[in-house]
C-alpha cells in the first residue's frame, strides 16, 4: 500500500531543521505507540533489515527514536514506511536549538562541576581529620597546602554559578543566596590562605569544600526533581502538521513546510486535520468543529466562499481553502502572541520566602559589617573570623533548599494526585484563592453529546438500523452521540442507497424505496434537537445536551464547602449556561455566557483572587490572565505555556485535594522557616559573640540542614 | 609515615581518574537514557551487525 506521503522526509529542504548539526546522517522521531521493551526490541531490529541504517537506537522512557544512516544515504522515509508496517508511527522532532537543548547542556555542565567538587572535597576532609586527630608541625602544614591545592577546583570551577548568581543580583541591586556563598568561598579562602602563610591561626578548607559541594548537589537535586515533572511530551502532538498539500498555479499538488504558507496559495486540508491559517473555502462545502478555538460544541457548516479560520478542525471529507491571512495575523496567532507575552509577566511575584530571606540576608550581612568595623581595631583577625562564621552559619540555608525542598515535595504530591505544577509560587497563590472561575464545555460537560430525550413519534421497526445507517460515517458530534447510543444495543447498521450529507442540515439516503434522512428540528427545550424523516414524515426526535459531570457536581459541592465563590464563564448560548447553572445552584449573577477568549480573560482582569478552571485553547487566554490558571483535558505543553496547574487525569472533583496539598506544603515551608530562624537567630549571636569558630559554623551548618531535610521528609508523608 | 609519599598521590590519582571517567561518561550521553538499556539486555536473540 507504500505510503508516498513519506518521501517529504526524504527531502533536503525537509531534513535541514531536523537533523543535528553535528551529525548530518542522524534523525531524531518521536515514536507513537511505544508501550514495553517489546516495542524497543522490534523496533531495533530495523538496524538489521534496512541496509542503509547505520544505527539506530529507541528510548523507552521518552518514546524518542534515533536514526543514523549511512554516509552516502538519506532513506529516512524508508525507517519511516518500515516502522509504519510493523505498527508505529514516527513523528520527526525538530532539532533542539532552543531551551531544551540549553538546559541539556546546562545540566551535564552542573554535574562536572559537582563531580570535581565531591572528589576534591572528600580528599580535603581526610587531610583534615589527619590534622584533628593531632598532626603537627610539618605535616600539619603539609596537610593544609595540600588542601589549599584541592580547593583551587572548588574555588575556581565548581563555585562558579554562586559568583555569577552574586553578580547578577548585584547588577539587579538586590541580595540573593548566591551572596553569602560568594563571600563565604571567596572571603574563606582568603581568610584561610593568609593564615596559612603567617603559620598561625585556623583554616577552613575542608568546612568550606564540603559546605559548597553540599549547596550544589542540593541545588542540582532541586531543580532536576522540579523540572522532571515539567517536562512531559504530550501524546497530542502539535496543534498543526509541519506540512500541507498545496496546488501549484499548474494544477499539481505539493507538500510544503507549512511555516513557508502565504497568504494567496490554495491548500488542501483533510478530515480531522487543523486548518493551519486564515482563508476561503474553496470547494463546495465543508463541516468544522470551532470548540478549539470558541468552546462551542456545535459543528459548524462552511460554503464555498465563506471563512474559515486557522485553528478550525475539519471533520468533514476533504476541503480546498485559499488562504487569507498566515502566522500572527491569524485569530488563532494572535492568541499566541498574546500567550507569549503574558508568561514573562506572571513569574515575577515573589513568594514569601524570597522575601524572608532578602531580610535575613540584609540582616546578616550588616550585622557582619559591623562587626567588622567595630573589632577590627582590638583584633581584625577576631573580627574577620566572627564575621565569617556568622555568613557561613546565616547563610539562609532553609531558604537556600528548605523551602525548594518543601515545594518540592509538594509538586511531587500533586503529581501523584494528577497534578503538574509549573512553579512553586503556585502554592502561595492557591491560598489567597477566594473565587474559583470555571468553563463549560469541556470542563463541567463532557465534548460529548448525549442523547437526554428520545421521542418515538411513529414506530418504525428498523429505526435503530436506518439511524446507525444514516449517521456511519459522518464525524458529526451529533452522528457521534446516536452511534454511542444505538451501538450500546447492538444493532447492526442498515445499507442506504445514495448515502450523503446535506451540509449545515443534516444526512439523507434511500432505504426499501423510501428516503429517510436525519435533520435538526423544532426544539421545544431549547436543546439541540434532531428529526428521523421517512420522507417528510417525523419518525422520532431526538434531544441532545453536553450533560454535566457527575465529578462537576461533586467538585461543586466541595469547594463550596471551602467557602470558595464559584462562577462560570462560557462562550456556549445563554440557554445551555443556564441549564448547567441551575443544575449546579448557582446565583444568576454568578454565570457568564457567550464570551470570546478575549471577554472571559476581560472578565477575569476585573476579578482578583481568581483561578480559572478550563481547558483547550480558547481558555488559554483566559488562564492565564486569572491569578491561577488551572488546564483540564488538554495538551499538556500547551497548558503549561499558558496556566499554571495542569490536571492529567479527566477527573474534575480532583481538583479540590489541590487546596490541601498548597497548604500542607505551606506548612511545612513555614516550618522550615522558623526552624532556620530559630537556629540563624541564636547560632548568628553566639558567632557574634565570638562563641562559635568558622569550622564549628561550618559543622552546625550540615546539622541545622539535617533538620530541615527531616522537616520536609515529614512533611512528605501522609 | 613515609607511606603517605605513596598515598596521598595514589588517592590523588584514583580522583582524577574518577573525575575524568565521570567526564567521559557524561559526554557520551550515557546518563541520557537510563530506562531502555536494562531492558535492553534482556532481548533473546542479539543479531551481531552484517
Amino acid at each position: 500500500m507504500g505510503q508516498p506521503e513519506l518521501s517529504y522526509l526524504d527531502l533536503e529542504s525537509f531534513q535541514k531543521d531536523f537533523v543535528s548539526p553535528d551529525r548530518p546522517l542522524q534523525m531524531k522521531f518521536y515514536v507513537d505507540g511505544i508501550k514495553c521493551s517489546r516495542c524497543v526490541q522490534k523496533l531495533e531490529a530495523l538496524e538489521n533489515s534496512l541496509p542503509e541504517v547505520l544505527s539506530l537506537r529507541v528510548n523507552l522512557a521518552t518514546r524518542e527514536m534515533a536514526v543514523e544512516m549511512k554516509p552516502g544515504c538519506f532513506g529516512f522515509s524508508q525507517v519511516a514506511e518500515a516502522a509504519q508496517k510493523i505498527g508505529f508511527h514516527l513523528e520527526p522532532i525538530q532539532t533542539k536549538k532552543d531551551l531544551q537543548a540549553h538546559l541539556e547542556s546546562e545540566d551535564k555542565v552542573e554535574l562536572r562541576r559537582i563531580g570535581v567538587a565531591a572528589v576534591c572535597a572528600s580528599n580535603i576532609m581526610m587531610f583534615a581529620i589527619a590534622n584533628y586527630v593531632g598532626a603537627a608541625g610539618d605535616f600539619k602544614i603539609f596537610f593544609d597546602v595540600l588542601s589549599l591545592i584541592l580547593y583551587f577546583p572548588i574555588l575556581l570551577y565548581s563555585a562558579v554559578p554562586f559568583y555569577k548568581g552574586f553578580f547578577a543580583s548585584v547588577q539587579r541591586r538586590q541580595l540573593s543566596i548566591d551572596g553569602p556563598l560568594t563571600v563565604a568561598s571567596i572571603g574563606g579562602f582568603l581568610f584561610s590562605t593568609v593564615n596559612l602563610l603567617r603559620g598561625q591561626g585556623s583554616v577552613y578548607f575542608d568546612s568550606l569544600a564540603g559546605f559548597l559541594f553540599l549547596i550544589l548537589l542540593s541545588r542540582y537535586f532541586q531543580k532536576k526533581l522540579q523540572r522532571r515533572y515539567l517536562n512531559f511530551r504530550n501524546g497530542f502532538g502539535h496543534a498543526f502538521h509541519d506540512r500541507v498539500r498545496k496546488k501549484l498555479s499548474s494544477g499539481e499538488w505539493v507538500w510544503q513546510k507549512s511555516d513557508q504558507l502565504k497568504s494567496g496559495d490554495t491548500i488542501v486540508v483533510r478530515q480531522n486535520e487543523v486548518v493551519p491559517a486564515d482563508g476561503v473555502l474553496t470547494s463546495a462545502q465543508a463541516n468544522v468543529d470551532s470548540s478549539f478555538l470558541t468552546g462551542e460544541s456545535r459543528a459548524l457548516a462552511r460554503f464555498q466562499g465563506s471563512e474559515i479560520q486557522a485553528g478550525v478542525i475539519l471533520l468533514s471529507d476533504h476541503a480546498e481553502v485559499r488562504v487569507t491571512a498566515v502566522d500572527g495575523e491569524t485569530l488563532f496567532g494572535k492568541l499566541l502572541t498574546q500567550l507569549s507575552e503574558g508568561i514573562s509577566k506572571k513569574t515575577q511575584i515573589q513568594s514569601v520566602s524570597d522575601r524572608w530571606s532578602k531580610i535575613l540576608l540584609t540582616t546578616v550581612f550588616s550585622v557582619a559589617g559591623v562587626l567588622i568595623l567595630a573589632l577590627w581595631p582590638s583584633s581584625p583577625e577576631q573580627a574577620i573570623e566572627r564575621a565569617l562564621a556568622l555568613i557561613i552559619l546565616a547563610c539562609p540555608c532553609a531558604m537556600a533548599f528548605g523551602t525548594p525542598l518543601a515545594i518540592s515535595f509538594g509538586i511531587k504530591k500533586a503529581f501523584e494526585n494528577g497534578f503538574l505544577i509549573r512553579d512553586g509560587d503556585v502554592f502561595d497563590k492557591i491560598a489567597n484563592i477566594k473565587n474559583v472561575a470555571f468553563d463549560k464545555t469541556g470542563t463541567l460537560t463532557g465534548r460529548n453529546l448525549k442523547i437526554v430525550n428520545l421521542q418515538v413519534v411513529d414506530c418504525h421497526p428498523e429505526m435503530a438500523g436506518i439511524v446507525l445507517g444514516l449517521e456511519n460515517r459522518s464525524l458529526h458530534p451529533i452522528a457521534e452521540a446516536l452511534r454511542q447510543h444505538y451501538l450500546i444495543s447492538g444493532v447492526q447498521p442498515v445499507v442506504l442507497d445514495n448515502l450523503h450529507e446535506e451540509l449545515g442540515r443534516g444526512v439523507a439516503g434511500q432505504f426499501r424505496g423510501h428516503r429517510y434522512s436525519i435533520q435538526s428540528s423544532q426544539s421545544l427545550t431549547g436543546r439541540k434537537t434532531v428529526g428521523l424523516f421517512q420522507e417528510d414524515r417525523p419518525l422520532a426526535h431526538f434531544e441532545f445536551a453536553d450533560p454535566l459531570l457527575a465529578e462537576a457536581k461533586e467538585l461543586f459541592r466541595r469547594l463550596k464547602n471551602r467557602g470558595l465563590e464559584l462562577k462560570i464563564l462560557s462562550g456556549d448560548h445563554v440557554e445551555e449556561v443556564e441549564k448547567i447553572r441551575q443544575e449546579l445552584g448557582l446565583a444568576h449573577g454568578a454565570c457568564h455566557s457567550e464570551l470570546t477568549p478575549q471577554g472571559k480573560a476581560e472578565i477575569l482582569k476585573s476579578l482578583p483572587n481568581t483561578m480559572m478552571v478550563g481547558d483547550g485553547f480558547n481558555d488559554s487566554l483566559a488562564l492565564q490572565k486569572s491569578s491561577l490558571g488551572l488546564a483540564v483535558r488538554t495538551s499538556v505543553q500547551m497548558a503549561l505555556e499558558s496556566s499554571d496547574v495542569c490536571l492529567l487525569s479527566d477527573d474534575i472533583s480532583k481538583i479540590d485535594s489541590l487546596f490541601d496539598i498548597a497548604n500542607k506544603t505551606r506548612r511545612v515551608v513555614k516550618r522550615n522557616l522558623t526552624i532556620s530562624l530559630v537556629y540563624n537567630v541564636v547560632a548568628g549571636t553566639a558567632a557574634v559573640m565570638g562563641f562559635i569558630n568558622p569550622m564549628i559554623a561550618a559543622i552546625l551548618m550540615p546539622i541545622s540542614s539535617g533538620f530541615i531535610l527531616f522537616s520536609s521528609w515529614m512533611g512528605s508523608r501522609k | 609515615m613515609n607511606i603517605l609519599f605513596l598515598t596521598i598521590p595514589m588517592a590523588i590519582f584514583l580522583g582524577s581518574f574518577f573525575v575524568l571517567s565521570f567526564f567521559w561518561a557524561l559526554r557520551s550521553d550515557q546518563f541520557e537514557d537510563l530506562e531502555t538499556p536494562p531492558h535492553r539486555i534482556l532481548f533473546d536473540e542479539h543479531q551481531e551487525k552484517l
